[in-house]
């Protein structure tokens, strides 16, 4: 028997259910000297993957599903999509 | 000794949830489970129960509400009856799908349409697969008792289920009889505080409830909800043997056997009715007749061993419905039981009777009618229904 959530029920903490970094085939890429730090990436992203970092905002790839958003709407143009191989 | 009272079937629930000392409660009246909800808002009135009672404005918020209590650690009791129940229809698949450990008692009424206030379990035999564990009383002590030991099943940590105690409406809800309360005391050894370590709301420390779940783990979570029920069994059995020791009466567990050890004939029933039968089986029995009657306590989880058992050396089985199977012509008991017997039930002749739909009597004349029936080796009808067809 191979049982894979050591939950009873769907209730309970770190209950991530849904893996949807597993999802990407591509990967944002930040170039940090041309981020502005404006965060419409973050107010865009549809996972809340967004995360701010000292003076750029970047990803966070457990969650980012890959979809690409963020670089479609950065206006400085900082973020660019790079498939992904698996190793 | 325990002081008697004289009460109803909705005091006897009222005080068996006042003594399991609830934290929340919430309720919605509707006939015939209304008394339920007054008696318990006057023990809070006249300062005999410690619990926040939540005034709904429908069913649907009364079991919504008691979710996030029970979410919260609390020890949460309800009732309702009918189209209450119905309106519950979504929250009630939900707490028990969410592991949620409560106790409701449900007055079973007829569902409309027609329109009826009276007595009739269709109500709740219809949420048969709900998932939550229905127990069915044969008179107000057992409501007392059930509501004590639906708890402790409830919230044992094998289970985590929510449990239904059911009665006939009117019946038992509305009719008085002797009723031994047992003192806050005992009740406290026997049901200790709830406490669930696995989850509990708690602003400080998010968590999540019902995220969107995938195929592979949603039939996870079932398989652990139906496997949860299978060991509910054993547990029911448990739980009424630690009751009886303690209280001097116990029920059986999932199944009651009455003068079934070299009977012939057996009745099946579920329910008020039982009361009714036993008088039946008496009487049929100073007449030599060898008849026994099988009372099924929990129609889930349902005792297909039990019943496997008891059946064994019978020849003619007879089940008694206050409800009906639609789609199988037959009440839902007989369905179940003749179900649970698959190839056992080759050479029994199986016979079912449905009545006592909408506040009609089962008589104890039906009774004795039906073991009359029972004894002789005529070709006859499968399913009888009082009233329609001659008994």
């Amino acid at each position: 028997m191979a049982l894979k959530t050591p939950f009873e029920a769907p209730v309970g903490k770190d209950l991530y259910v849904v893996k949807t970094g597993e999802w990407r085939f591509q990967k944002p890429v930040v170039k940090k000297e041309k981020c502005t730090r404006c965060g419409i990436c973050f107010i865009f992203c549809p996972t809340n993957s967004i995360r701010e970092r000292e003076d750029f905002y970047e990803a966070d790839l457990e969650t980012c599903k890959g979809c690409g958003i963020c670089a479609n709407e950065c206006h400085a143009v900082a973020i660019t999509m790079e498939v992904e191989r698996k190793e | 000794m325990s002081p008697k009272k004289v009460m109803d079937g909705n005091m006897a629930a009222a005080y068996g949830a006042m003594l399991c000392r609830p934290t929340v409660l919430s309720a919605y009246p509707i006939t015939p489970q209304t008394p339920l909800v007054e008696y318990l808002a006057n023990f809070i009135a006249d300062g005999l129960l410690d619990a926040e009672m939540i005034e709904a404005e429908s069913e649907h918020t009364v079991l919504s509400a008691l979710q996030g209590a029970c979410l919260a650690g609390g020890r949460v009791f309800t009732g309702t009856s009918s189209q209450g129940l119905a309106l519950m229809y979504e929250p009630y698949i939900r707490t028990s799908t969410l592991r949620l450990p409560m106790v409701m008692a449900i007055a079973n009424r007829e569902v409309i349409s027609p329109q009826s206030v009276w007595g009739g379990q269709q109500d709740a035999v219809t949420l048969r697969d709900g998932g939550w564990i229905q127990v069915y009383c044969e008179n107000n002590q057992e409501i007392l008792d059930s509501v004590i030991m639906g708890y402790k099943i409830a919230e044992d940590p094998e289970i985590l289920l929510p449990l239904n105690v059911c009665y006939d409406g009117f019946y038992l809800s509305h009719m008085s009889e002797g009723v031994d309360v047992p003192s806050q005391k005992l009740v406290d050894r026997f049901l200790p505080p709830f406490k669930i370590d696995h989850i509990k709301l708690d602003p400080e420390e998010p968590m999540a409830v019902d995220p969107l779940t995938p195929g592979d783990l949603l039939t996870e979570y079932r398989f652990k909800h139906v496997m949860a029920m299978e060991r509910a069994k054993k547990v029911i059995e448990r739980v009424d043997h630690e009751f009886r020791a303690r209280f001097k009466r116990g029920y059986g567990g999932l199944i009651e056997a009455y003068r079934t050890e070299d009977a012939d004939l057996l009745l099946v029933t579920m329910g008020s009715p039982s009361g009714t039968a036993r008088v039946a089986v008496d009487l049929a029995r100073d007449q030599g007749i060898p008849v026994g009657l099988l009372k099924i306590r929990t129609l889930r989880p349902f005792p297909v061993e039990k019943v496997v058992e008891a059946v064994d050396s019978k020849r003619v089985i007879a089940v008694i419905d206050r409800n009906v199977c639609f789609g199988w012509g037959t009440g839902v008991v007989f369905m179940e039981v003749r179900s649970a017997l698959g190839a056992n039930a080759d050479g029994k002749r199986l016979l079912n009777f449905v009545g006592g739909l909408g506040g009609s009597d089962i008589t104890v004349d039906h009774i004795l009618g039906i073991i009359r029936k029972m004894g002789r080796d005529v070709e006859m009808r499968q399913v009888t229904w009082l009233g329609i067809h001659d008994v």
